[in-house]
């Protein structure tokens, strides 16, 4: 009798564990369903959709439609982010390798507390900034003509592809070099000395060894680097109104100018593919990583 | 200095910021010897390797390679390979790009890194494991790796930090022989860094024991452990239980008591206190395995008889242990005899067994 009473005080205290549980991750999940699950959906619906006299119905319609008008956009917007990522990768390692295997303490020291600043602006800042400095009147050619390398008569806008590139570069940077700097501090130091006892240079060892051990970290940092240049507006927008531009800028077009959410969302669904299609070729990595270590 | 020396280390002094590690080493080494950096952690014996090795520029002094003044030269730009104590291979390389990596940035031809490598895993028994990842290894084939890594670009000097300590128990036991089997094949000049006294004893031909960055006494293993130079080498090399007493000389050698234990006459000790009347206080060290308990009986001639019980009796194998109080002091002495805790004995002390040491206040030596 004692037993069974024991045995039902424990399930119920296991039930109130779990009902404390679930409890606790439902703001979570409410949050997730309410804010993204909910508005995704139904913007996928919404591009697989028109409305017609017999109500809506299935149809590729606003594919079709954002192919043909914004073709030149998606492709544009690949190839800029595509540029991006690569420089942001470069610039990444090349920062984070200056701050592992650089000697001099106080560049060393100078590099690692400044490259962090452009973390902290927001994107809308960034594009306002690059706008006054990247401009043919602009701060950059205004000191390059001062010291004399340009004459006013040479002096080009940087207001198109160029400034989105630089802006994302510049904005983007320090969050890549920030894991990347973080993931080749943590290797072991004894591996870079044995490459530096066995002959090998500074740039070698960067390459060869340090780069490949940290390639999982650079890979995951610019998969969350591509979403958000892909997802970001005021930077084209700001920066370059030329067409073609970015499909962010496009997709707001559509609902402004002509409240066409269809082809939006069209849109949007375009985009999310390409993210994730990125963000699968990661995945498909980490698995045959995982794979070769066994 | 010797003139056909490897290495020789002449002065030479480190420091990390106003902390001296290294102060005024000298050493040589010569062709195909192998020699061990004993000591503490903290005495300076990794530092050492490392400024050998490159990894550190001294403050002063010299490190010539070969006769070559290195002391400048990054660790790339000397004719040296080291083994760390991590093993430091490359994760994302195989076995045969671990090894091979060295061969490859001396642009040696690619069939000639093949038969080299093939060479190399053979002895080190690591035959078939080229394709593998180093992921994939035990810690032992790691270590092998290691050093196979180091001896494939086949160096004029191998640096060894701490290879083993990472190893379980066993398997140190069994690599020890197996790499001075292997350097002693191939004629490798060695400097081999350890805190383990045995490990350093079977491996190497000549021990440098290092205490607060200075080295206190080299010589052959025998040496430092038959003729420890003083009284930290003695204790460092096994001679831990310490007795302080009172010494007199006689006219046939010198005569050694204490409250509570009696004169007794030993014709030679070890240490620094045979000669010479700088010692009429004395650290008298002496070995577990070399006193013996004795039930009763009256001293002897030439040995030192120390009255005591026995406080506790284990049996850690081959023989019993007993700690032993005598006065105020504790010691361990090893005897393949029982007895049992409480009984009053005597620790009988040879004369081979004792060393003797000017006696250091525990205060002024801290």
């Amino acid at each position: 009798m004692a037993q069974a009473t024991a045995f039902y005080r424990t399930g119920l205290i296991m039930n109130a564990s779990r009902f404390s549980g679930l409890l606790l991750v439902a703001p979570a999940v409410l949050f997730i369903a309410g804010l993204f699950v909910y508005p995704l959906s139904y913007s996928f619906i919404d591009a697989f959709t028109v409305a017609g006299d017999a109500g809506t119905r299935f149809s590729l319609a606003n594919f079709v439609l954002a192919f043909e008008l914004y073709g030149d956009d998606i492709v544009f917007t690949v190839l800029i982010v595509g540029l991006s990522a690569v420089l942001i990768a470069s610039g990444a390692i090349l920062i984070g390798g200056y701050i592992t295997l650089g000697t001099n303490r106080f560049l060393v020291n100078a590099v690692r507390i400044l490259y962090r600043w452009p973390l902290f602006i927001p994107f809308i800042v960034a594009a306002q900034c690059m706008r006054t400095f990247l401009a043919k009147n602009g701060l950059m050619n205004g000191v390059l003509i001062e010291m004399g390398m340009l004459t006013p008569l040479e002096t080009t806008g940087f207001l198109d592809w160029r400034g989105i590139v630089i802006t994302f570069v510049w904005k983007q940077l320090p969050f890549v070099a920030l894991l990347v700097t973080g993931a080749m501090a943590s290797l072991d130091r004894a591996g870079i000395e044995a490459a530096r006892d066995l002959g090998a240079g500074r740039l070698r060892i960067l390459w060869q060894i340090v780069v490949p051990q940290v390639m999982p970290t650079l890979i995951v940092a610019l998969v969350l680097s591509i979403v958000t240049m892909m997802s970001v507006l005021s930077v084209p927008v700001m920066i370059s109104g030329h067409s073609p531009t970015m499909m962010t800028v496009q997709m707001a077009f559509r609902v402004n100018a002509y409240h066409d959410y269809g082809t939006a969302n069209a849109l949007g669904v375009i985009s999310y593919l390409i993210t994730g299609l990125v963000a699968w070729i990661y995945l498909r990595r980490g698995v045959a990583g995982k794979g070769g270590e066994k | 200095m010797a003139t056909d020396a490897i290495l020789s280390v002449r002065d030479l002094s480190v420091a990390y910021g106003q902390t001296r590690i290294l102060d005024g080493i000298s050493l040589d080494l010569e062709q195909g010897e192998f020699l061990a950096l004993l000591g503490r952690s903290g005495c300076g014996k990794t530092t050492l390797l490392r400024t050998i090795g490159g990894f550190m520029r001294p403050e002063h002094g010299q490190v010539r390679i070969d006769g070559v003044d290195v002391t400048r030269l990054s660790p790339e730009a000397r004719p040296t390979a080291m083994v760390f104590q991590s093993y430091a291979l490359w994760p994302h390389m195989t076995v045969f790009g671990n090894i091979a990596y060295g061969l490859k940035l001396r642009g040696v031809p690619k069939p000639e890194i093949t038969r080299r490598i093939d060479e190399v895993l053979a002895l080190l028994r690591l035959d078939g494991l080229a394709d593998r990842k180093v992921t994939a290894l035990s810690g032992g084939q790691r270590q092998r790796v290691a050093l196979g890594r180091a001896l494939a670009v086949a160096p004029r000097l191998l640096l060894l930090d701490e290879p083993l300590s990472n190893l379980d128990a066993r398997i140190r036991l069994d690599l020890r022989h197996e790499i001075r089997d292997l350097l002693k094949r191939l004629g490798v000049t060695a400097v081999h860094v350890t805190h383990d006294r045995e490990e350093a004893m079977v491996m190497a031909d000549r021990l440098a024991l290092m205490n607060g960055g200075q080295i206190v006494q080299q010589g052959a293993p025998a040496e430092l452990y038959d003729r420890p130079a003083s009284s930290f080498v003695a204790d460092f090399m096994g001679a831990s239980n310490i007795i302080t007493l009172d010494v007199r000389h006689a006219d046939d050698g010198l005569i050694v008591e204490g409250p509570g234990i009696a004169p007794a006459r030993i014709s030679a000790a070890a240490g620094s206190c045979t000669v010479g009347d700088n010692c009429a206080r004395a650290d008298i060290h002496f070995r577990s395995a070399q006193a013996r308990i004795e039930a009763s009986g009256a001293a002897v001639d030439d040995e030192l008889s120390l009255p005591g019980v026995i406080l506790q009796a284990t049996y850690p194998g081959d023989s019993y242990r007993y700690a032993v109080q005598v006065g105020h002091d504790r010691f361990l002495v090893d005897d393949i005899r029982k007895f049992s805790e409480g009984e009053a004995v005597r620790i009988v002390l040879p004369a081979g067994a004792i060393h003797l040491f000017p006696h250091v206040d525990a205060q002024s030596a801290a």
